[in-house]
């Protein structure tokens, strides 16, 4: 009964959906009295249809009902309750089922912008096109991806969840990345909407919260899933450059840049074009994700739940979205108030960085796509992977992060003259301080020190404000956003660097009682064994690490063998704190009691994730505290 | 110091067969970051550094022996090119077809350039 019911409130979205989009758009020609509310409550009545929805597959896989196919294929009953929860998203259907839903939400929050109702047209069309994007995805759903469907006849026993995936980490990543994935609909909403009605830059002003908190999310996404492969996948390693990694990636970097370009629209009336194709650009890149993970065209750790079928529907979906935007925006958009721009204006920095920002982008998307366009062209299957990438990324990297700097001290309209001097200072202090690492570490490359010059620059120009208004946190909240953007990117990139050219990984046979040694670092296996989990077999070691024979900590790594799969995963023994991390995993039995062990020592790694925590406070103070600020400033 | 060596010269005696596999330090450095740039072939996306699969295996220990005979990272890297073809390496090797991706960097920032010097004026 139950999954009946969610079919039909499926529909019931879709109905409203329907309604939604052809209300809105029908008032584009023709003045209809009340639409703005019919709109409105469409766009209530399909978040609540698609909640109850959710809602009842939710029930579904607490109930153990195999009778649905989808729990079936994603559930049994020794699954702990915790994760019968994330199972829910954790197949095709069901993170179909979560992206529109996310999207309704988001739709949601969006109707009841009170600032938006002053532009009651803009707000109405963005509503309708967000309608649209839910009504294609709910045909997609209803069509080829029914997380409702039955099966017959019903298995005693499911086939469980994918034991990657059964990690605390996996409740909270995918919505995470889903809600800025699909939050960049938001801004794109409103750039075409923008086309279709006022067509003036009033809609950058909207849409850069939008942009901000969907990136935000974008940002918590990421660093999620890079530290849940850290301490998951079982070697250590915390960026692969993966398909689907970079997916998410390339609206990032599009998604900062939207971020950037959108103040140059709000507050100076330019680059409006620029900013309206970086929105549609970002949501483009955001589909082309989902089409990327869902579609299985790549090869690649993440694809568990793909089918070419499903890929083609997401490819029309992609198509049709982002070629109707294209379209829209070449019949509609104005040409750009022209101004002549001064090099060192902050106008023309912030342009340049986001120009940079997406050669980055493009530069992701040619690695990702270059081995499936040789392969369809019959040209041989090539891999292009973490070597190609970390080499080309720094070609706009590097520029990038020099003028991240600079733009922190240009002004509005002028050449600031004197923005050499402002400079110099703070450029000869990161050169200092940075001389400090290799007499820390020790010398490694030049490129390792130009890494460490451009983090430091980064941090210390963007916390310049602060020290520029003698500390007074009230005269700088209006560049908190900013400078905690900077800050925490400057992190990352430290940790980035420190990490992967001191970090020392080794691989080493051990018994009991014996040794291995890793830098300053002595780890001694004390103990070996096996016991038993919830629904897994675990093999695990006890590990004491110590420091110039100071007892530090004891970790206890593990192998496990879940029932409802042969593979072998990897839980790592992990001893952290802010300078370092010390990283252990179980390898195989050699014999002989001996066993291989794979050993880390990663200096500086855990920046590479409170960079981004750091950046998204930066962004959470723009969204709720400082707006207002910000507008009495200018 | 004296203990490590009798306790190296016990392993040494008990498994010379583990212990002959061991590298130097500075190979080791080239082991681990050889091993990150072959594409285990039978995974889905996955370095043989990450990868359990038995073909992983016996590649990096293949690659270990290579190291040992003092083959250079290059010659390596040909022999497992010839012996499984170009989709083994994460680092595509640069020729006619690889072209366009190893000058991307270079084009897209003249392309982009291009672009910040028209919407800049």
């Amino acid at each position: 009964m139950i999954p009946e019911l969610g079919q039909v409130f499926l529909v019931a979205a879709l109905a409203s959906a329907l309604l939604q989009f052809l209300g809105g758009i029908s008032s584009l020609s023709k003045n209809i009295p009340n639409i703005e509310l019919f709109v409105e409550r469409t766009t209530a009545m399909q978040t609540f249809f698609l909640i109850i929805c959710f809602g009842l597959l939710t029930t579904s896989f607490l109930q153990d009902d195999f009778s649905v196919l989808y729990v079936a294929s994603n559930s049994n009953t020794a699954l702990p309750i915790a994760y019968k929860f994330a199972a829910v998203w954790g197949g095709h259907e069901g993170s179909l089922l979560l992206w529109v839903l996310i999207l309704a939400v988001w739709t949601l929050f969006l109707s009841k912008d009170k600032a938006l109702k002053s532009l009651p047209e803009l707000r109405i069309q963005s509503l309708s096109i967000l309608g649209l994007i839910s009504l294609g995805f709910l045909i997609f759903i209803l069509y080829t991806s029914n997380p409702f469907e039955r099966l017959l006849p019903i298995p005693i026993q499911g086939r469980g969840l994918n034991p990657l995936l059964q990690d605390p980490a996996l409740v909270i990543h995918p919505p995470t990345l889903y809600a800025g994935y699909v939050g960049l609909a938001v801004p794109f909403a409103l750039a075409v909407a923008s086309l279709l009605t006022v067509n003036n830059h009033q809609w950058a002003k909207h849409a850069r919260s939008w942009t901000i908190l969907s990136w935000m999310f974008l940002t918590g996404g990421i660093a999620l899933g890079s530290w849940w492969a850290y301490y998951e996948l079982g070697w250590g390693g915390w960026w692969f450059w993966d398909p689907v990694e970079n997916a998410s990636l390339m609206p990032w970097f599009v998604a900062t840049a939207l971020m950037h370009s959108l103040i140059v629209t709000e507050k100076r009336g330019l680059f409006n074009g620029f900013s309206i194709l970086l929105a549609i650009t970002a949501f483009s890149l955001s589909l082309l994700g989902t089409f990327l993970v869902r579609s299985g065209v790549l090869i690649s750790v993440h694809s568990f739940a793909s089918d070419p079928q499903r890929g083609l529907f997401i490819l029309m979906l992609l198509a049709f979205f982002t070629g109707s935007a294209l379209v829209i925006y070449s019949i509609k958009q104005k040409k750009n108030r022209s101004e002549k721009l001064h090099p060192f204006s902050r106008e023309s920095l912030l342009l340049l960085n986001n120009v940079f920002l997406c050669a980055s982008a493009g530069l992701v998307l040619i690695g990702t796509v270059y081995p499936l366009i040789l392969e369809m062209l019959d040209l041989g299957k090539i891999s292009v992977g973490p070597p190609y990438f970390n080499f080309v990324i720094l070609f706009p990297f590097i520029p990038l992060l020099i003028f991240i700097g600079i733009a922190v001290f240009s002004n509005w309209r002028n050449d600031s003259k004197n923005i050499l001097k402002k400079v110099l200072p703070i450029l000869f202090l990161s050169l200092a301080l940075g001389l400090a690492f290799p007499f820390i570490y020790g010398w490694s490359s030049l490129i390792t020190l130009v890494g460490i010059y451009l983090a430091l620059w980064t941090m210390i120009t963007g916390i310049s404000p602060l020290i520029r208004n003698q500390f007074s946190i009230k005269k700088t909240l209006v560049f908190m956003p900013m400078m905690l953007g900077h800050i925490g990117l400057g992190l990352m990139i430290l940790g980035i660097t420190v990490t992967s050219s001191y970090g020392i990984t080794f691989d080493d046979s051990m018994s009991i009682e014996q040794s291995s040694r890793v830098g300053d670092y002595e780890f001694k296996l004390t103990k070996i064994g096996k016991r038993n989990g919830p629904n897994y077999l675990a093999q695990f070691a006890s590990i004491e690490i110590t420091k110039d024979g100071k007892y530090i900590q004891t970790v206890y790594p593990e192998k496990r063998v879940y029932d409802s799969s042969s593979m072998a995963m990897t839980e790592a023994g992990i001893e952290a704190n802010l300078f370092r991390d010390l990283f252990i995993a179980v390898g195989e039995d050699i014999g002989g009691g001996s066993w291989s062990m794979h050993l880390q020592y990663k200096p500086l790694l855990r920046l590479i994730w409170y960079g981004p925590i750091v950046m998204m406070l930066g962004g959470l103070i723009r969204v709720f505290l400082s707006k207002r600020n910000e507008e009495t400033y200018q | 110091m004296i203990r490590n060596k009798i306790f190296s010269l016990f392993i040494l005696l008990c498994f010379s067969g583990v212990a002959a596999d061991e590298l130097n330090t500075k190979d080791q450095l080239r082991y681990q970051s050889l091993i990150q740039e072959v594409r285990c072939l039978v995974c889905q996306n996955q370095s043989v550094a990450e990868s359990n699969a038995e073909l992983a295996k016996d590649l990096r220990r293949e690659i270990k022996l290579q190291i040992k005979d003092g083959k250079s990272d290059s010659d390596i890297k040909k022999y497992l090119f010839d012996r499984y073809g170009e989709f083994i390496l994460y680092e595509p090797a640069f020729s006619q077809k690889t072209f366009f991706l190893w000058f991307a960097p270079i084009i897209l920032l003249m392309m982009f350039y291009g672009w910040f010097k028209k919407i800049g004026n």
